[in-house]
């Protein structure tokens, strides 16, 4: 069953400029970040948000969580529009979707206890929650595999990278979230405590029956914990599928691109990277057509830098938004 | 044959809350014309190490003890007016963080020709026609060479700081992280570009980075280091198929891997150790499935294994760690 829809969403944030530069350029500019995505997550799912940095990912975890205000486009949590919605009426929503931060230096408050920190969405929805809160703090605690009694009266300085993590982690799931958005929650930890990170998200994910809206902007993460990728480029999506198809047959030259350089810690595996030239380009000035065109291997003039790609299904839910399989 | 030979390195930094055991005992040896990686997590010592190659060290950090041999100089014992006359000139380094360095407000060409006549006498004309050659060297096009830092994205300003690293044609090129916190095609890219330089212009490099995963298709040595200290080091295959140190086997094991079964990833318990009051015996112990009661105790040395490579383990001729 579906939990999650989002269609057509964009978020544009204005550029600020001097007047100046508004004068001489006449209309506003504006950074189009996330540029028009579409897609359904299933309730239990693990989808898995794929792209470089700057391709809108945040920003779309942020729209989803409604931190921010989309410029336009919908999304719509088990059947209702959450963008239309009342603050008041997403109130009780705000508990069942819940999102942890990239950087778990700056996700906890330095000035709190993690006691405190944990105890605070209780006491934001204190009316929502039964049952003995301390009790709740030290089982969570002990879910996200920390030891209560070392722990809770710690400041997050006196903690490394991956404890807090955890904590941000424990955090979400104080009020049993159905919706978890983890934006690149292990990509700021180091390699040997990265994987503890990867595993207990595979582990909570079933002991509490969550739904993962996994973003980050390493395959080889969303290999492994997802079922369905959307790859992203340049706040658009390009590809989308089942995990094993995106990975073992990519269609869009972006994502085989991104597939072949992924780095494999494997000498004996010595792979053939295509190479692609340039960088992403700003998403001010998006380019036309395929936003991907003045760095693919594949372009072909007057139709790529003229006409948007439409969203083809090659089968299976399997969409790619190129033309060559138009 | 070997360019730059360190012997037991010990640099440690006199803060306030003690002494940061920062490198404490590093030895290795880089021959010429390969690429040497030395890969460790943030904070075991790789800036540390590479500093003091340059002999560009903060006032608290301190030289406990070692050699660092280049040309048959101990570059720790010479006078800073010889040293200048090898730093930029025969060893040059990129920076951790360079990419945010360039000064904004002038353009990147004339960036270079600053550090290029600061080190060497030459006209700055010729200076600019030198320039010219490294910006196509490096894969820049030289119709940029006027552009402002703010016009090059991340991967063009690393290439810029190579370039300039290049300069005065050293004979070893350290990076230090020169891929961290760019996108996995422009990594790659940089990488390959590296590569293609050390075959072109005979470099010596010594590569530093975190990131285990990037250098396995660069490099032809690799050390690990944890927490101050090489643990293992030998050549990539042998370390990536047969390594003998539980932190490199561990580390490995941790990463999924695309295209292989997927099983569940191996995990680390615990996290990298303070260096200012480090575990006793071995560093790595108290996150070590293995551990004996020997390794809390007394400090494994590094030895040799049938000059193929080394290791600091008290089982590394016990444990079958096969990739
Ligand atoms: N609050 C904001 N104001 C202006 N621009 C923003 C803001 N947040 C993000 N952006 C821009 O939008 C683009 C997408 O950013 P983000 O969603 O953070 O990407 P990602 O998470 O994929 O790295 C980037 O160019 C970023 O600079
Ligand atoms: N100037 C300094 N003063 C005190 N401690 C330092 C200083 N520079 C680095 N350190 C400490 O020394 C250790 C090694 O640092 P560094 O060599 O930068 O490691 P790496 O490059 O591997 O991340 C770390 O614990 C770090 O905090
Ligand atoms: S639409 Fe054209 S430019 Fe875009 S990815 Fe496909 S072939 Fe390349
Ligand atoms: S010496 Fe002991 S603790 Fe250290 S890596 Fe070897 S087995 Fe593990
Ligand atoms: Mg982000
Ligand atoms: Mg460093």
């Amino acid at each position: 069953m579906e939990i999650l829809r989002v269609e057509n969403i964009k978020k544009w944030f204005p550029v600020r400029t001097g007047i100046l530069s508004s004068i001489l350029f006449g209309e506003k500019q504006f950074i189009k970040a996330v540029d028009g995505v579409s897609f359904t997550i299933d309730e239990g799912e693990v989808f898995c948000l794929v792209g470089e940095s700057g391709c809108g990912k945040t920003t779309l975890a942020r729209l989803i969580a409604r931190l921010i205000e989309p410029t336009d486009g919908r999304i719509y949590y088990k059947g209702r529009d959450i963008v239309q919605m009342k603050k008041k009426e997403f109130r009780p929503l705000r508990r069942e979707i819940q999102i942890i931060f990239q950087n778990p230096y700056e996700a906890l408050d330095p000035r709190m206890r993690i006691y405190d920190i944990l105890m605070e969405p209780i006491k934001l929805h204190k009316k929502h929650f039964e049952g003995d809160p301390d009790e709740r703090i030290r089982t969570v605690m002990r879910d996200v595999k920390l030891n209560p009694d070392e722990y809770l009266w710690k400041f997050p300085h006196e903690l490394s990278g991956g404890e807090r993590q955890r904590v941000s982690i424990a955090r979400s799931l104080m009020l049993y979230p159905k919706l978890l958005l983890a934006d690149e929650p292990a990509s700021m930890l180091d390699a040997s405590v990265r994987s503890s990170i990867l595993n207990l998200l595979t582990d909570l994910r079933e002991e509490y029956n969550l739904t993962l809206l996994y973003i980050t902007h390493d395959l080889a993460q969303a290999w492994y914990l997802c079922e369905r990728i959307a790859v992203m480029y340049l706040g658009v999506i390009v590809e989308l599928g089942k995990t094993d198809d995106v990975i073992n047959s990519p269609l869009h030259p972006y994502t085989k691109a991104l597939i072949s350089n992924i780095p494999i810690p494997d000498p004996r595996r010595k792979t053939e990277a295509i190479e692609i030239k340039g960088e992403v380009p700003s998403p001010i000035n998006v380019p036309p057509g395929c936003r991907f065109h003045p760095r693919c291997p594949y372009f072909m003039e007057g139709k790529c830098d003229k006409e948007t790609p439409k969203y083809l299904d090659v089968g299976d839910g399997h969409i790619v938004a190129c033309h060559l399989y138009e | 044959m070997s360019i730059l030979e360190v012997n037991n390195l010990r640099v440690y930094y006199d803060t306030m809350r003690g002494e940061v055991k920062a490198v404490d005992g590093v030895s290795f040896k880089l021959e010429k014309g390969e690429i040497f990686s030395i890969v460790g997590e943030s904070g075991c010592g790789k800036t540390t190490t590479s500093n003091t190659i340059m002999r560009i060290l903060p006032p608290e950090a301190v030289i406990k003890s070692g050699s660092i041999t280049f040309d048959g100089i101990n570059l720790l014992e010479i006078p800073e007016k010889e040293m200048k006359k090898i730093r930029w000139k025969r060893i040059a380094m990129v920076f951790q963080n360079a990419m945010n360095a360039l000064n904004p407000v002038k353009n990147v060409g004339s960036q270079i020709v600053d550090a290029i006549t600061t080190h060497l006498n030459i006209p700055e004309a010729e200076a600019w026609r030198k320039v010219k050659e490294l910006f196509e060297l490096v894969g820049l096009d030289p119709s940029r060479l006027k552009d402002y830092p703010h016009e090059f994205s991340g991967g063009m300003r690393q290439r810029v700081f190579i370039a300039m690293a290049l300069s005065c044609d050293p004979e070893i090129l350290i990076a230090d992280e020169p891929t961290t916190g760019l996108d996995v095609i422009v990594q790659r890219n940089i990488l390959n570009l590296l590569r293609d330089l050390r075959k072109k212009l005979g470099l010596s490099i010594i590569l530093i980075t975190h990131d285990l995963a990037a250098v396995a298709q660069v490099s032809d040595k690799i050390a690990i280091m944890y927490a101050g200290k090489i643990v293992e080091y030998g050549n990539i295959y042998d370390i990536f198929t047969r390594p003998r140190h539980p932190y490199t086997y561990l580390l490995i094991k941790s990463f999924p891997k695309i295209g292989s079964k997927k099983e569940r990833l191996v995990t680390i318990k615990g996290s990298p150790p303070s260096l200012i009051n480090p575990p006793k015996g071995c560093r790595f112990h108290p996150r070590c499935p293995y551990a004996i009661e020997k390794c809390r105790i007394e400090e494994p040395p590094l030895v040799n294994i049938n000059n193929k490579g080394l290791v600091a383990c008290h089982l590394y001729d016990q444990l079958n760690l096969v990739i």
